[in-house]
């Protein structure tokens, strides 16, 4: 117990000493966070309703007014399609409660999500309960925060899995073919379990402080409050740091590749996973999400920025539990298969 | 008592044969050195030993008992210093020594000694604060030491340690090996600078192409050629007359000369300079300068192997 514990605190020194390590884990992110929310709120204030042309004769036409985001014009609909074909407006309520839009785009989503949401509340009027429209269809589609949330909530999604790095230098350790250091901590009674089991806590440790770090930055700074469902948000962060070494340490373990080829993999492949997320804004998420659906349910930068927002935005607990299940299982699997990788202790070659 | 033993040893990487049936041993007290040129298979027959490396033949056995990469009884005992700087580069000097020797010691106290007799013996009580990365090339080589030697092992393993060292660290390094044997522990070092093997090293084994081409003390080796000692003259009148007088004085079996050096073997070596300087002055002839060349390890392996150690 002891030697585990001067192995974590090892770790934690290691992390706290390295300078590239801090300004990796902590500036970068802060860094990119700062750059994103001062990009992305600027967008989002210079933000124009969207025009929709209602028919005369919607049933909810008076709900769709109460909507802040839509700029509403009640026509009648020889009228509206020639709104429409003269692009004045995104789309048409039409009386018979379809929706017609003019092609692809965020505006042309959200009203897809709104008229979605006018068929559910159409089917609740039908039997017989009342309606609030002044605030939840516009929500419910993710879209009420635009793409600010969406970016920042994908690049918290990537840092939180930074973890990686922590996996494959925990194996570069350990595994004596793998490096130098390896090979001499390999001549001296040291237990690889233990030292494994260390590295895992400090590194989980640490990229949650990391994560939680930046959830206050946002809060504090930039007002965007991740922090509403403070502890099922640190179970997701906690989880998802665990994932994000157990899938360093299958990574580092399951091949000879140099960490020169293994730190580039995790940046491009958490990039990808990001963009696919919507760090790079929404257009790509949306494209995903309707062409390739499966990917981002199990995205893992996707689903950490999913379940961020719905549990701080949304207050919702939609996913949640699956997720960090998801995490746990797929991390406790990773973390077995690497120990499978690392069992041999006698190599053919150094 | 042998400490450790390697028995026709064979290990292959694939279609190159790194060990050839290589057999050698340690006994007790002893500073053996593996003596070859670069890919000579040093550093495998050093990491066959500290069981990283699987062979395809032979025994290996390290305090009496078949090596294994569990046997945490063996490593307990055991030290290595790698010829690669491995250490934590973002640690202190002392947080490097202290976390290594922890790992065999776990008492506090005892472990705090350790660290600073580890400190103190390769002379880094300057430095115990400062990061291992900002050290110098030859400070981080006796970083690489301590982090080995802490916990004063019985038998410990020095792969190429001086390699692209400075002279004065390398002196240090040397001494402190001696000083190490001294207080008893049992060495084995590799290298392929020749000086250090022979001033260092109790028994040498001269390795060549995987192959135990010789081993014995420096004086057994030496043998193992036609040792003669080469004598070169700067004669002031270099006659034919002065070379074939030369020629007959006992203990000379050659005499040469080329651009004005004068070159006079004599054997056996050692044994008959003052007689030719005598017999020089009492047959007047004249030098203005002279020096004496021993026999080295490399005329031995120059002997052995048909090419210099440095090739």
């Amino acid at each position: 117990m002891k030697r585990f514990f001067s192995h974590v605190a090892l770790n934690v020194k290691m992390s706290l000493k390295d300078k590239g390590s801090l300004f990796w884990s902590f500036i970068y992110p802060i860094l990119l966070l700062t750059l994103m929310a001062v990009a992305f709120s600027g967008l989002q204030a210079g933000q124009k309703p969207i025009a929709v042309a209602v028919e005369s004769g919607h049933p909810f036409a008076g709900a769709l007014q109460q909507i802040d985001i839509l700029d509403v014009q009640n026509v009648r609909g020889d009228e509206a399609l020639n709104l429409l074909r003269d692009k004045d407006v995104d789309g048409i309520f039409r009386a018979d409660c379809t929706l017609l839009v003019r092609g692809e785009g965020m505006n042309e989503t959200i009203l897809r999500e709104i008229g979605s949401e006018l068929k559910k509340a159409g089917s609740v009027y039908a039997a017989g309960r009342s309606l609030d429209f002044t605030k939840q269809y516009v929500e419910r589609g993710d879209q009420k925060e635009g793409m600010l949330y969406v970016t920042l909530s994908s690049s918290l999604g990537m840092f939180a899995l930074y973890g990686y790095f922590a996996g494959i230098s925990i194996v570069h350790h350990i595994q004596a073919n793998l490096s130098p250091l390896a090979a001499r901590l390999s001549t001296t009674p040291i237990s690889r379990l233990s030292y494994v089991s260390a590295g895992l806590v400090s590194g989980v440790a640490m990229s949650s402080l990391q994560t939680i770090g930046l959830l206050f930055y946002l809060k504090w700074v930039w007002k965007v409050d991740y922090l509403a469902d403070p502890w099922r948000t640190l179970l997701l962060v906690l989880a998802a740091g665990f994932f994000g070494i157990a899938v360093g340490l299958f990574i580092g373990a399951s091949n000879r590749w140099p960490l020169k080829a293994k730190v580039p993999l995790g940046i491009s492949l958490m990039l990808l996973l990001s963009a696919a997320s919507g760090m790079m804004g929404p257009p790509l998420r949306l494209f995903i999400e309707k062409n390739l659906p499966w990917l981002n349910r199990y995205n893992p930068v996707n689903m950490i920025s999913r379940t961020i927002y719905r549990l701080n935005v949304l207050e919702s607990t939609k996913e949640f539990s699956e997720n960090v299940v998801i995490f746990f299982v797929a991390g406790v699997f990773l973390c077995i298969a690497s120990l499978l990788f690392m069992r041999k202790r006698q190599f053919k070659s150094l | 008592m042998r400490v450790c033993s390697m028995r026709e040893v064979v290990k292959r990487y694939k279609k190159v044969v790194a060990l050839n049936r290589f057999n050698f041993e340690i006994n007790e007290g002893e500073i053996v050195g593996l003596l070859g040129p670069n890919g000579s298979g040093k550093s495998t027959a050093i990491n066959c030993l500290l069981g990283l490396l699987s062979f395809d033949e032979g025994e290996v056995e390290v305090f009496g008992r078949r090596v294994s990469p569990d046997d945490m009884d063996t490593k307990q005992r055991i030290g290595f210093v790698p010829q690669d700087l491995s250490f934590f580069a973002e640690l202190s000097v002392t947080d490097n020594i202290r976390y290594f020797a922890g790992l065999y010691e776990q008492n506090n106290a005892k472990r705090d000694e350790m660290v600073r007799e580890a400190i103190a013996f390769v002379g880094l009580e300057k430095y115990a604060k400062f990061a291992a990365k900002k050290l110098s090339g030859g400070l981080k080589r006796r970083l690489n030491i301590a982090c080995g030697i802490a916990h004063r092992p019985e038998f410990i393993m020095f792969d190429e340690p001086t390699v692209a060292v400075d002279a004065q660290s390398r002196n240090f390094i040397l001494e402190g090996i001696k000083e190490m044997n001294r207080n008893g522990s049992t060495i084995l070092y590799t290298t392929h600078y020749l000086e250090e093997a022979q001033e260092l090293c109790d028994r040498i084994v001269i390795m060549d192409e995987g192959r135990n081409m010789a081993s014995g003390t420096l004086e057994e080796l030496i043998d193992l050629v036609d040792p003669t000692e080469a004598v070169h003259l700067f004669l002031t009148d270099p006659s034919d007359a002065a070379l074939r007088m030369i020629a007959e004085i006992p203990g000379v079996v050659d005499v040469s000369e080329e651009n004005g050096k004068t070159v006079i073997m004599l054997t056996p070596p050692g044994q008959h300079l003052s007689t030719l300087l005598e017999e020089l002055k009492r047959h007047e002839i004249y030098y203005t300068s002279l020096y004496s060349e021993l026999p080295t390890l490399n005329d031995v392996f120059l002997k052995l192997t048909g090419k210099a150690l440095r090739d």
